[in-house]
């Protein structure tokens, strides 16, 4: 028979060490870091790229009407915004702060990180797909006067279907996964936060 | 070396033991607690100039490591808490002393408890301060000291079970 304090003893005999040393998370830290410096600037490079292709079709390709200029406006503010928005939320979450806070704080963080992402995910995603759209219906004007119509046509069903698709099927997926795996998260931890709870039997 | 890796080689060494053994006794295996530590220190890292010395730099990593093992959840279907890890029972049956084997069952008993339980009685068998204990996990001290009590009871009442056997 051993009590509390035998326990404690054998506790503090216990040779099972930490197989990490610190040179390693240091390195590993610094790897992760340059892999995300890495992601970071492709996701720059890449906006700036297709920004700067906007640009050089738009000075470059002498468009007849003035729906055209506009639809390479709205396409070029939506990219900004929608990259704007995306690097501010990756940085929100990688910030960890509320992993300082007690475990009910950092639960509600998750919450409210969680309802953000889902206005962007939602109303925000919508309103940047109606301008992407009316962008792209502005740009079919000038198309439905220096196409043949045929092609005209195939090309504006094309967009159409591919508009449809992301919008029924490939943003649901994201939504539903990424929600899936914060409810998860909120879950696990409010089940547990109700057993550190003063009325938890 | 800079300034800011040699702080946190000194923070590492100070407290990596109470660390893992929290990670360890929260999850019965030692490549999860091996990750959920680099995970905990990762963060320590990313977040050592915020640090305003409003608590101890302890308390403040143990906030950290107890939001890392409660926000980790298994890929796989969680085993009976009456089960231990085959992996720790193999890491730990390596060390063929007596006094090994009762860790091993220590540790067995430990995965017996329920979640929240596990976390606190780590900290108490690490001798942490209930004050600082009732800090990290949000609770009052008073109502701690009976949730503490209540545990040690339920761990020697299973770890008695055991060694009847």
């Amino acid at each position: 028979m051993k009590d509390f304090e035998a326990l404690k003893i054998l506790w503090h005999e216990q040779r099972i060490h930490p197989a990490l040393s610190a040179e390693e998370i240091v390195s590993t830290i610094k790897a992760k870091q340059s892999d995300m410096r890495r992601r970071l600037t492709f996701q720059v490079f890449t906006i700036a790229g297709v920004l700067v292709a906007a640009i050089a079709i738009w000075l470059l390709i002498p468009f007849q009407t003035w729906t055209s200029h506009f639809a390479l406006l709205i396409i070029a503010i939506c990219l900004t915004y929608y990259f704007i928005v995306q690097m501010d939320s990756n940085r929100s979450f990688q910030k960890h702060e509320n992993l300082i806070a007690e475990p009910k704080a950092y639960i509600q963080f998750l919450k409210s990180y969680k309802s953000m992402r889902n206005r962007l995910n939602t109303r925000n995603y919508y309103i940047y797909e109606s301008c992407i759209c009316l962008a792209f219906a502005l740009y079919f004007v000038e198309l439905y006067f220096v196409l043949p119509l045929w092609l005209f046509l195939m090309l504006a069903l094309a967009t159409a279907m591919w508009v449809i698709y992301c919008h029924r099927v490939l943003i649901k997926d994201y939504v539903t996964k990424e929600n899936a795996q914060l409810q998860e998260l909120i879950d696990h931890l409010e089940k547990l936060d109700r057993q550190f709870e003063e009325n938890a039997p | 070396m800079t300034e800011k890796d040699s702080v946190f080689l000194d923070v590492f060494n100070q407290n990596k033991s109470k660390v893992f053994h929290l990670c360890y006794g929260y999850t019965g295996d030692t490549d999860t607690a091996n990750d959920l530590m680099q995970e905990t220190f990762i963060k320590v890292w990313q977040n050592m100039d915020k640090f305003r010395k409003q608590s101890q730099l302890s308390t403040w990593i143990y906030r950290i490591a107890v939001n890392t093992c409660l926000s980790y959840l298994r890929v796989e279907k969680r085993k009976a808490t009456d089960e231990i890890n085959d992996h720790t029972l193999e890491t730990l049956a390596e060390e063929k002393s007596d006094k090994q084997e009762q860790i091993a069952q220590l540790y067995k008993c430990i995965a017996q408890l329920e979640e929240h339980e596990r976390i606190i009685i780590t900290m108490v068998l690490d001798e942490v301060p209930y004050a600082e204990i009732a800090e990290i996990s949000g609770i009052s001290e008073g109502n701690l000291r009976v949730k503490i009590h209540r545990i040690k009871s339920k761990l020697t009442e299973i770890y008695n079970s055991h060694e009847r056997f």
